[in-house]
């Protein structure tokens, strides 16, 4: 009796132990595979042409949350893609018509997918096949970018080339060469140049020559008359610092004058009057016009005026 | 030449045992005391060793990738496989050669040189069958049960040992580990386990079954039990990797 107690202490115990083991296994797969502990998993099923690196455990996104994790990857050889098993673990529905983005990581994140909701309000079931995309990420955009580029940089090269083959045979036709021609010209010019040089280059030589010694000789001169030439700057020097002062009292008498000018121009003062006045010259040009006129008529008849006047008196 | 003569030994020993594995009623009893002694009685230790394993691995792993080359969540990925494929099993296999080995020889080498087994012959049982088989029987079904507890807390000894140490929070080590993560890691580990409770077991049940002369004659029987069992399970191991991986 005791013995057949202590057997199923014995039982109990090992019972015991499978069953722990067999639940921790159990709730370590589930958490290690990222799947809900009690609830049953809900799977999506996504074909992607190629799937860049994507691995079991990476994360499945709506607008950047977590709802789950990529369960499985199979390459199907007859349809040349990947089925992708994904297995969703937040509490919500997928619209029909939804579709899940691939999106190509950073420099260093890991591959995720994206499931992109539609506005459908009808909800796909749980374990249907929803639409796969590729974004080939910000890499994906700028080789995209660059092979546009590529593209019109090649048709702006060709346009360039093409100008320079018209440019080219503009220039160098046989027929209108101006170039060409003007090249020719330069060039004998030059020739014409080294003949003229070649033909004159004994008097050239002489005449350097010749040169030289007009500098040597003048050389000499200043040797020569150096205190001669010392006192003549020193007199010069003098000479020009009285030249400064002389035009330093003249500027100063130039700009009374000019002050004087001014003041006439702007028809201040009696001479500026004079100037610009008029009525004094059609004074003068009256008077000297009755004048005249006065002369005129003592000539004419001296004794009209003359009567009363004595000469004697005058005198 | 004496190496060949244990080989022989030990396998005919392994034939007896198979050919009585049929003799269910003969070893029941003893079947269970052995599941409780060598499964039950060993989660404490087991426990033990796959906490420490996986804290000392993670804090050494990230000591050993101390650059800012990887993510951090990379020491998850390594402590988690680490343990999964390789610690979990190996480590308790060499500390259950010790604990179980030496248990199994010295307690089989005892009834031998006391002649329990020749009392039992005597009466009519078939030792091999009431003393060998519960043996193996536990040792094979008890350790993959032990490695799953072993590799659980070893994962979870690391996790809390990088949160703890603020080496990566334990939402990162576990993100690593996901990434990771291959169920067949867990069925080569279990495989490995597996193998090493039947080297385990069936080494010491041979070394204690053959013991001879007396006390001493019993000390060199576990010495040598728990020796062997160990160059044995990493034997074992190296040859499971080499063929499964």
């Amino acid at each position: 009796m005791n013995s057949e107690k202590f057997s199923t202490s014995n039982e109990l115990k090992i019972g015991l132990t499978i069953l722990v083991a067999i639940a921790i296994a159990f709730v370590g797969f589930r958490i290690m595979r990222d799947q809900p502990l009690f609830r049953q998993a809900k799977f999506l099923y996504v074909k992607f042409d190629r799937v860049d690196g994507l691995l079991p455990g990476n994360v499945v996104h709506i607008k950047g949350f977590k709802v789950g994790s990529v369960k499985e990857l199979q390459y199907l050889f007859k349809e040349d893609s990947t089925l992708v098993t994904l297995s969703i673990t937040a509490d919500f529905n997928v619209p029909k018509g939804s579709k899940a983005i691939l999106k190509e990581p950073g420099p260093l994140g890991a591959v995720t997918i994206e499931i992109i909701q539609s506005t459908n309000s009808e909800y796909i079931e749980w374990g249907a096949s929803i639409d796969g995309e590729i974004d080939s990420g910000i890499f994906g955009t700028f080789a995209d970018k660059g092979e546009e580029l590529a593209d019109k940089l090649t048709k702006s090269l060709k346009d360039l080339n093409s100008l320079l083959v018209k440019v080219d045979s503009s220039l160098y036709s046989k027929n209108k060469d101006p170039i060409n021609s003007t090249l020719t010209s330069f060039e004998k010019i030059g020739r014409d140049a080294r003949q003229l040089l070649e033909k004159r280059k004994a008097d050239i030589d002489s005449m350097i020559v010749s040169m030289s010694n007009i500098t040597q000789n003048f050389d000499d001169l200043t040797e020569e008359n150096k205190a001669e030439i010392d006192s003549m700057l020193t007199n010069l020097s003098i000479a020009s610092a009285e030249l400064e002062v002389l035009s330093k009292n003249l500027n100063k008498t130039t700009t009374s004058f000019n002050q004087v000018l001014d003041k006439i121009n702007s028809k201040e003062g009696s001479l500026g009057k004079m100037v610009y006045d008029e009525s004094l010259y059609n004074n003068l040009d009256s008077l000297s016009f009755n004048l005249n006129e006065l002369i005129k008529n003592i000539q004419k008849d001296p004794k009209k005026y003359l009567k009363h006047m004595r000469l004697i008196e005058v005198f | 030449m004496n190496a060949l003569k244990q080989l022989g030994q030990y396998t005919l020993l392994l034939y007896q045992a198979l050919r009585s594995v049929t003799e269910f009623s003969t070893y029941r009893q003893n079947l269970f005391s052995e599941f409780v002694k060598i499964g039950y009685q060993s989660i404490p230790i087991i426990m033990l060793v796959g906490i420490f394993t996986g804290a000392v691995l993670t804090l050494q792993t990230a000591y050993q990738l101390d650059t800012d080359l990887y993510p951090a969540y990379i020491v998850g990925s390594i402590v988690a496989q680490s343990i999964i494929i390789e610690l979990a099993a190996v480590i308790s296999g060499l500390v259950l050669a010790g604990k179980v080995g030496a248990r199994i020889s010295t307690e089989l080498g005892t009834m031998r040189v006391s002649e329990q087994i020749d009392a039992l012959e005597s009466m009519g049982f078939n030792s091999v069958a009431f003393l060998v088989i519960p043996r193996i029987f536990a040792g094979i079904l008890m350790f993959p049960v032990l490695y799953i507890i072993a590799s659980t807390l070893g994962i979870i000894g690391g996790l809390v040992a990088g949160a703890a140490d603020g080496i990566l929070p334990a939402a990162e080590f576990m993100k690593g580990g996901r990434l990771f993560f291959f169920p067949e890691d867990v069925v080569f580990g279990m495989l490995k386990s597996f193998v090493f409770g039947f080297v385990i077991t069936s080494i010491s049940c041979f070394k204690g079954y053959y013991a001879f002369g007396g006390a001493e004659g019993v000390g060199n029987a576990t010495t040598q039990a728990t020796v062997l069992s160990c160059i044995y399970i990493l034997l074992a191991d190296f040859v499971l990797a080499a063929i499964l991986l």
